[in-house]
């Protein structure tokens, strides 16, 4: 199993607190890259290579993972809370949580015992829970918690069936921990690397981090919905675990460079490794931000594809990993070089 | 074993009707303060033998809800049914342990956000419509696991604040402990009438372990302990107890009035926290049950508070179990309904 990405995964960043994340990456890339923090709290890179680019080539992974923030504590002690990033309550109605990193609290329920037949075929809305830390009224939770705190999913990193991880924050700790290799290892050709933060939240640090690169080109490296479960018919699956990195042409927030989206199946065939198209227009990322920052950049997502996104345990595949890993680093050169 | 790591080990145990897990960790735990032990019929049974020719059983059931593999999909999924009352609507992405001839770990399918509706009235799926995925290739998942395997939730307990623990199985786990921790008081005081400890099956399946096993050990009188409903917002408060106000001394026409009398007096005379819990009928329990085993047992109610019954975050008090313990120890040390009589020899 592999430790860097075990360590990352199992790292609380919900969006808009992603320091614990940031402190981790930038202690083991300081060595390899030139960093700064911008004022939103993104890390911005640059890795020297042997050859300098042509083409400003900037690679993304975002640091955030979907969690919740603490709004208001009922008389009671219990705490209400809304969503950072989008989260479907059936994942957290009778789910644990961690608060500010060490408080256990767990999203409560009536009973089923207690429920009507309509209260046992709906899930309540986020308005309609709380959280309970077990604490005997309002001064005694406020001792430990204050609104604006955030919590994520109590979910420890695990190996899951053959050679597939299950943890809360796939998406996109695989981004970063592939980012963190890239930094790490010596390029051919200069580029920059962003971790950003509140991508959940609206692809807000992409933003700004994208008008301090200035890139010509972007490599979005992201974990992506894959739907290849039971119960779902072929054409609505988008993308399979083990089937290589997700490509896509389009989502609801991009439209990709032809070029580069033509060009990296090719690479990708080179290499000998599998890889596949993202078959749905659905979702976004922080593509959506940096390809119309500035004058407008030439952007491409190659995505580790993902089951049960934003959930307490995301699964993903080592393979597709290490294999989006191995296109990326092949891509970087090429596009860097301006050779496509 | 302190009662903390007691109650943490017991809710961590894999206990659904059919798997032994729970049961054997249950027996070691009380073969240290009882006469004899065994298992019979998927209940644990551990006798203190007294000197007075009277047996008073106490009971609560081991068995936790759960799942049954129904059937083996292709692409390494498999398909359940429900043991006992599981919240569906709580599946989604909820690990899970399978025990087929290994244990493997899987995941409930959730819906992907692109495929949900959004309807924000959607219905939660019937669980025979809900699949778990194992991540493994199908030929290697049918070696491993096969219809009528166990599934349990994967959970592991912990502390929350102000003495509270959360985790799975609580129910009934909290009143298994509390059991243990009564057998663990009368090593020191020895009880004058003999005492059964009945760790019964089935009960999330309808009570079915105590049915039989009341009829098996026919004691003289029993009290069943269960939990009940712990005080939330979204709950009556007429039908919930208070998390730390103690044991919920059960009062119902079904239950003994002469036990539910002289649970009282003891709970009050010695000074032991508890609350009252009125119903109007059936309890829901094994006391239901075991009053009607044979010609009648008259058999009474004791419920420890617990939040969110039935789910992987059900929360209790750990004070309330040390209090159902003092309780149940202080009335057989009395020796209940017994006026005192015939002795063993």
């Amino acid at each position: 199993m592999n430790s860097l990405l075990e360590q990352l995964c199992n790292l609380n960043g919900p969006s808009g607190n992603e320091d614990l994340v940031r402190e981790f990456i930038l202690e083991r890339i300081k060595p390899f890259a030139e960093t700064k923090v911008d004022a939103l709290g993104n890390i911005i890179a640059f890795k020297q290579g042997k050859k300098r680019s042509p083409v400003k080539l900037l690679l993304d992974a975002h640091m955030d993972e979907v969690g919740f923030i603490i709004t208001s504590i009922t008389e009671e002690g219990y705490l209400r809370f809304t969503t950072t990033g989008g989260i479907d309550p059936s994942v957290f109605l009778a789910r644990r949580v961690i608060i500010n990193n060490k408080i256990t609290g767990v999203i409560s329920t009536k009973p089923i015992h207690l429920q009507n037949q309509d209260e046992r075929k709906k899930i309540p809305q986020a308005d309609k829970m709380v959280i309970d830390i077990g604490a005997k009224d309002k001064q005694e939770a406020e001792k430990y918690v204050t609104c604006g705190d955030y919590a994520v999913f109590d979910s420890t990193f695990q190996p899951f069936g053959q050679n597939l991880i299950m943890s809360k924050a796939i998406d996109d700790r695989a981004g970063c921990y592939i980012l963190m290799n890239l930094l790490c290892s010596e390029s051919e050709y200069d580029f920059y690397a962003t971790f950003t933060v509140q991508e959940e939240l609206g692809l807000r640090g992409a933003k700004t981090a994208a008008f301090s690169v200035r890139p010509d080109s972007c490599i979005v490296i992201e974990a992506t919905t894959a739907a290849d479960i039971a119960g779902v018919s072929e054409e609505n699956q988008v993308c399979r675990l083990n089937s290589g990195p997700v490509i896509s042409f389009m989502d609801n927030s991009t439209v990709y460079d032809r070029e580069y989206y033509s060009q990296t199946f090719k690479v990708a065939n080179e290499l000998g490794i599998p890889c596949q198209t993202k078959s749905v227009v659905a979702g976004g990322n922080n593509s959506g931000a940096i390809s119309v920052s500035a004058s407008g950049v030439r952007t491409l997502s190659v995505s580790v594809p993902c089951r049960y996104l934003h959930s307490p345990y995301s699964v993903a595949s080592l393979t597709d990993i290490k294999n989006t890993q191995k296109l990326i680093s092949a891509l970087i050169p090429r596009i860097a070089s301006g050779k496509i | 074993m302190n009662l903390t790591d007691l109650l943490k080990d017991l809710s961590n145990q894999a206990g659904v009707s059919g798997l032994s897990n729970a049961l054997n960790a249950a027996k070691s735990c009380l073969s240290e303060f009882v006469d004899e032990v065994y298992i019979k019929n998927g209940s644990v049974i551990g006798s203190i033998n007294g000197k007075y020719d009277y047996t008073i059983l106490l009971d609560a059931h081991i068995d936790e809800i759960g799942m049954v593999v129904t059937s083996i999909e292709k692409n390494g999924f498999v398909r359940v049914s429900k043991i006992g009352a599981v919240d569906v609507r709580t599946l989604p992405a909820q690990p899970v342990n399978i025990w087929g001839k290994e244990r493997i770990t899987g995941i409930f399918c959730s819906t992907p956000p692109h495929l949900s509706k959004k309807d924000k009235d959607k219905e939660v799926p019937d669980i025979t419509e809900m699949y778990i995925d194992t991540g493994l290739p199908a030929e290697r998942l049918k070696e491993i696991v096969s219809p009528g395997d166990r599934v349990t939730f994967m959970q592991q307990a912990k502390q929350m604040l102000e003495g509270k623990l959360t985790g799975k199985s609580f129910d009934n786990r909290a009143s298994v402990a509390a059991l243990i921790e009564t057998a663990r008081k009368l090593k020191d005081k020895p009880p004058e009438c003999n005492v059964v400890f009945l760790l019964s099956d089935q009960e999330e399946l309808g009570c079915r372990g105590a049915k039989t096993a009341a009829f098996d050990l026919s004691p003289n009188e029993a009290i069943a302990v269960d939990v009940s409903f712990g005080d939330f917002p979204d709950v009556p408060a007429h039908k919930s107890g208070k998390l730390g106000n103690g044991p919920m001394i059960g009062i119902s026409p079904v239950l003994s009035k002469s036990i539910t009398e002289k649970i009282k007096q003891i709970a009050k005379s010695q000074n032991i926290k508890h609350q009252f819990e009125v119903m109007g009928g059936e309890t829901s329990t094994n006391a239901d049950v075991i009053n009607l085993a044979k010609s009648g047992i008259p058999c009474g109610l004791v419920s420890i508070p617990l939040r969110n019954m039935h789910t992987t975050v059900e929360v209790i008090c750990e004070e309330d179990v040390k209090n159902t313990a003092e309780l149940l120890f202080a009335y057989v040390t009395s020796c209940g309904l017994n006026k005192g009589g015939q002795t063993n020899e």
